[in-house]
């Protein structure tokens, strides 16, 4: 086991590797965006870049040394000594190895050019991780237990009229795209009745409103989770209790609540508990339109505006994160399965 | 032949015993001269695929899933073409009309909306059949033939720009937003919105009375409008007669902002809702003036005072005021005193070429009479109204062939309608004769389908000098003249740059489906002869061909796309590459489990052994077995894709120049509250092709793979 979980680890720390580096030369290759302001924090912002590695300054114009991006020349700078400075483009694979190298040493990502000009993208980053986070814990722990609920209840009356109610609901809610559901939750309860907040509430506000303002993106979020864990419990449910092993069990005289908590339930459950770790994994990386629409000051708005705003350094760690909670949930969801499911766990030793 | 016959004894059931004779003869052959095999089926024979398809029709849901995918796409490849409204060009006329199915007044579907709590324009105040008060509103945006079901005009409070409101609030918002905290004053100021007083006139400033300035302010936040930091201050200047009119010496700026103490009141106005107020008095504003800085001791100082709104951080700033005034001594000064809110006058700095600012001015909370009606859209653009027509108009229409050319004059000499003589047309021709040309006017009427003018209201003659000129008023029929023929009805409304959204959701439509089935195609194809190689082969070639997958899978969605849009554009190309580059690695992977599964199987193994080809064993005998499962899953590609798309729109990385169901939703989503059926009519669509799409996927499931039904 513990040589299938290195393997994995490793693996995942590969792909995760190469992604993210074809991810940075294919940012790089993209029309180069000015920082936004003023000319001195323009000035810091290549000041920085030098330092970084990706830029490199000459006193005057040089020929044939990559793409002129800035220069003070001609902008209203206190200069020393009147020395003016031209900033040029680095090559790219010379960009590429001092990123890496900023990152490993100083776990510098870059610097934001537009959103927060000369702030480091990572603190961007990490101001907004907890509001994309609050969200989705909260609505992973309403709707698990309800899904869940619903699944096994649907499983227990199957081809009865309950089942056959939820199990049209969830057909319906799964397949509704998660923006529609969005618009209509914020026209009918925000705008309609007027109960809650039209958009995400400021930092001022009262502690009730911004309780208020969970509402919306939490029910949003929380009708796809259910629905998805109540098919997935009813599916899985289903197929235990026409199992061979079940009859044996009523035969041997178990009622049938005896048959489902201690027979049908735990086996059902053995695909359905990594999937709700590797959930929480995944809500890391919450919801971008939700995020959008209803102004979220999350990393998925954030995705958003850095696109908007043409901040690519910001865009290029908000995409690192991205990939790497997903590449996480699925190693995650592998090993958790492992530890889970013994017969998993014998077929990895004798594989690997 | 021996045909001897022999004897035979045989002993039956109850022990008696028989004897029969028997020769050869006695025998005959059973089958002979028949060649032995099994009879043919009277059943015709079935195939995979009728079974399946067999199967598929018993699941009723499934069927009515792919009927109504059917009719969604028969609906977007003919709506596209049938339908006549254009959805290039703009109409800036037809935007927002409601859907409408039914004549108007009919109360669903018919184009029409309630529009309630509209304040009333006072002078069509009039005493109606049953004795209450009607008038009609009080904005443009609601002509008087648009209004149907008026109810009576009643006093309400109303937040309107409607002159004939009455106290109230005058509500200052500053529209302008910092992004970040500010200190620099210059900023900040550079940002605000001024509410400016008429100037007044000192003559002689050492013994001016002193002046009071006060200000009473809503003290309640209201509901989205945040409150923000208000400044009061003078400018004292002087008129330089030397210089021009507008140049002036400015001698100082008074900036009363500062910590001020408030006094809260509670009044009650008149319609009898209390309203908390806060006054803000100071006193002795003339006092920081020195004697000094005046420049010329004959010229009058002039002062002006000012209300200065600041911006807030990441939010608009609101200020609520009920009135202002200035006193002089003990007197009210008559040149700036506003008590009512409406007689305020907002200007927007930006005029003065030196601050730049944004602002709206609006009444909060007058008195205003007000009433409900149910707006009829379609009436504006459509319905008819008085115009003024002029003779290069009429020229056209008589060109056209709508009307007849005995109503223009011919210049005699030239024989055509003559540019010069047209002023005079009228006078050479039918001079006295309004009246008549008026009553007999459908007589010139040649072509009434197409002639906007329905009915000649009035031809009048102005005289100036010696030019005359002649206006012509006639009523239009409001259609005709946007060149319809009879009157337009969107069934789905029309959106904010009046294109008909029915062809505009089912163009939409067809883009999504176009692109779901195009992906679904390249993808299904590529993923199953990776799949195919992966699962047949097996061994070092698998190994290596699933790393690839691995790494692939590992990008979210989301990241290739972006690059690949950001890298080449948002287009139906690239939006077809960033798709399939992923989008075939599912269709793999399923497609090399089932090649595992029946690769070892003995039926396979037999035909290997009489010496199948690979390409016969894949195609003739895994493929057949392993294709249900693989379609199904590839089936639901396409509404996978669909939903792509429109987040991808949402993103704002959408199609530029082309219209999808997410690119129409995206665009619509800020008409959420105010025209819903914007948003509703493309979701429901959406949903539609998600939900049947689903149905039809379980379906082609069940039937495929009976052992899976009901699992859903």
């Amino acid at each position: 086991m513990g040589k299938y979980v290195v393997k994995r680890i490793v693996l995942a720390i590969i792909t995760a590797f190469i992604i993210l580096s074809v991810t940075f030369m294919l940012m790089r290759l993209l029309p180069f965006q000015q920082p936004v302001g003023f000319p001195v924090d323009i000035w810091r912002y290549y000041n920085d870049q030098v330092e970084q590695g990706f830029v490199v300054s000459f006193n005057s114009e040089v020929d044939g040394y990559g793409r002129l991006l800035w220069t003070t020349a001609g902008k209203e700078l206190i200069q020393d000594g009147g020395a003016q400075y031209y900033y040029y483009q680095r090559p790219i694979l010379e960009q590429y190895g001092n990123w890496i190298w900023n990152i490993i040493t100083e776990w510098n990502w870059g610097t934001s050019t537009s959103i927060q000009v000369n702030a480091s993208a990572i603190s961007i980053i990490g101001s907004r991780l907890p509001v994309s986070m609050g969200i989705n814990i909260i609505s992973v722990i309403i709707s698990v237990p309800v899904g869940i609920a619903l699944g096994i209840w649907a499983a227990l009356k199957k081809n009865k009229l309950t089942d056959h109610i939820i199990s049209t609901l969830v057909m319906i809610f799964i397949s509704v795209p998660s923006f529609i559901i969005i618009s209509l939750l914020i026209k009918f309860l925000a705008y309609d009745l007027g109960v809650l907040p039209f958009q995400w509430p400021d930092a001022t506000s009262s502690g009730s409103a911004k309780a208020l303002g969970y509402v919306i993106p939490v029910l949003a979020l929380c009708f796809g989770s259910i629905c998805g864990y109540c098919r997935f419990t009813r599916s899985e449910l289903c197929e235990v209790m026409s199992s061979d092993y079940l009859l044996l069990a009523r035969t041997k005289g178990l009622t049938k609540s005896q048959c489902i908590t201690r027979h049908a339930l735990r086996n059902a459950m053995v695909p359905i508990v990594p999937s709700i770790l590797s959930e929480f994994i995944g809500i890391l990386s919450g919801s971008m339109i939700l995020e959008n629409l209803y102004n979220i000051p999350g990393i998925g708005s954030l995705f958003v505006n850095s696109i908007n705003s043409r901040d690519y350094n910001v865009l290029m760690v908000d995409m690192a994160i991205f990939t790497l909670i997903s590449l996480l949930a699925s190693v995650f969801l592998d090993i958790s399965y492992g530890f889970i499911d013994p017969r998993i766990r014998m077929g990895a030793k004798n594989n690997g | 032949m021996d045909n001897e016959r022999k004897e035979f004894i045989y002993t039956d059931s109850s022990e008696v015993e028989h004897k029969v004779h028997l020769s050869s003869s006695s025998f005959q052959f059973a089958q002979k001269d028949k060649s032995i095999h099994d009879t043919k089926f009277k059943t015709k024979p079935t195939t995979f695929l009728k079974d399946a398809f067999k199967r598929f029709c018993k699941n009723k849901s499934s069927v009515a899933g792919a009927i109504i995918l059917g009719i969604l796409l028969l609906g977007s490849i003919i709506i596209p073409i049938a339908d006549p409204y254009d959805i290039e060009t703009q109409h800036p006329n037809e935007t927002f009309l409601e859907p409408k199915l039914f004549p108007a007044g009919t109360g669903f579907w018919d184009g029409t909306k309630r529009v309630t709590d509209a304040p009333v324009d006072p002078d069509t105040l009039k005493t109606g059949e049953d004795g209450q008060t009607y008038g009609y509103p009080f904005t443009t945006q609601y002509p008087s033939n648009s209004v149907l079901n008026l109810s009576p005009a009643r006093t309400g409070y109303v937040n309107t720009e409607a002159a004939s409101a009455y106290g109230g609030f005058l509500n200052l918002t500053n529209l302008n937003q910092l992004v970040t905290e500010e200190d620099d004053e210059t900023v900040l100021d550079s940002k605000a919105i001024y509410l400016r007083s008429p100037e007044i006139e000192i003559e002689n400033i050492t013994d001016a009375l002193p002046y009071k300035f006060e200000i009473s302010l809503l003290d309640e936040t209201v509901e989205n409008y945040p409150v923000g930091s208000y400044g009061i201050f003078a400018t004292y200047y002087q008129r330089n007669p030397d210089l021009e009119e507008n140049e002036t010496y400015e001698l100082t700026i008074k900036d009363f902002d500062e910590e001020v103490t408030y006094t809260n009141e509670v009044t009650t106005d008149e319609v009898g809702t209390e309203v908390s107020v806060n006054t803000l008095v100071k006193e002795d504003v003339l006092a920081g003036i020195e004697e000094n800085e005046v420049i010329d001791a004959s010229l009058p100082v002039r002062v002006r005072f000012e209300i200065r709104l600041r911006p807030n951080v990441n939010s608009t700033s609101s200020l609520f005021i009920q009135s202002v005034s200035v006193t002089e001594g003990n007197l009210i000064n008559p040149d700036i005193s506003w008590d009512d809110a409406n007689a305020m006058v907002m200007i927007k700095s930006g005029e003065d070429g030196f601050w730049t600012s944004n602002g709206r001015k609006n009444l909060y909370h007058a008195i205003s009479w007000v009433c409900d009606f149910t707006f009829d859209t379609y009436a504006v653009p459509y319905g008819n109204r008085s115009e003024s027509i002029s003779l290069t108009q009429l020229r056209g229409y008589i060109n056209n062939g709508w009307l007849s050319a005995d109503l223009l004059p011919v210049d005699e000499v030239t024989g055509e309608y003559d540019t010069t003589i047209l002023d005079q047309w009228y006078l050479l021709y039918r001079a006295g004769q309004t009246e008549l040309i008026q009553s007999q006017f459908e007589e010139y009427i040649l072509d009434a389908d197409h002639l906007p003018i329905v009915e000649i209201l009035s031809i009048s003659r102005t005289e100036y000098e010696d030019l005359v000129s002649f206006n012509l008023t006639c009523a239009v029929s409001g259609y005709k003249v946007l060149g319809y023929t009879s009157m337009p009805t969107f069934l789905l409304g029309t959106d904010n740059y009046g294109y008909d959204m029915l062809k505009r959701v089912f163009t939409g439509l067809l883009t999504s489906l176009g692109l779901g089935i195009l992906i679904f195609a390249i993808c299904f194809s590529f993923g199953l002869l990776y799949g195919a190689i992966c699962g047949y082969f097996g061994g070092n070639i698998d190994i290596a061909l699933q790393r690839f997958c691995d790494l692939l899978s590992g990008v979210p969605w989301i990241v290739i796309m972006t690059l690949c849009i950001l890298n080449m554009g948002s287009n139906f190309i690239t939006f077809i590459l960033a798709m399939c580059l992923t989008g075939w690695i599912g269709t793999a992977s399923l497609t090399r489990t089932q090649f595992y599964r029946f690769r070892d199987r003995e039926y396979t193994l037999a035909s290997r052994t009489l010496g199948a080809s690979n390409f016969r064993l894949i195609f003739k005998h895994i493929l057949p077995n392993a294709m249900g499962t693989i379609i199904t899953s590839a089936v639901l590609m396409i509404p996978s894709v669909i939903f792509t798309e429109a987040t991808i729109s949402y993103l704002g990385l959408g199609f530029q120049d082309m219209q999808s169901l997410g690119v129409i939703l995206s665009d619509n989503q800020t008409y959420l509250n105010t025209y819903a059926y914007l948003i509703v009519f493309p979701s429901v669509i959406m949903a539609l092709i998600m939900i049947s799409f689903n149905l039809f996927g379980n379906g082609l499931r069940d039937a495929f793979n009976p052992s899976l039904k009901g699992s859903d």
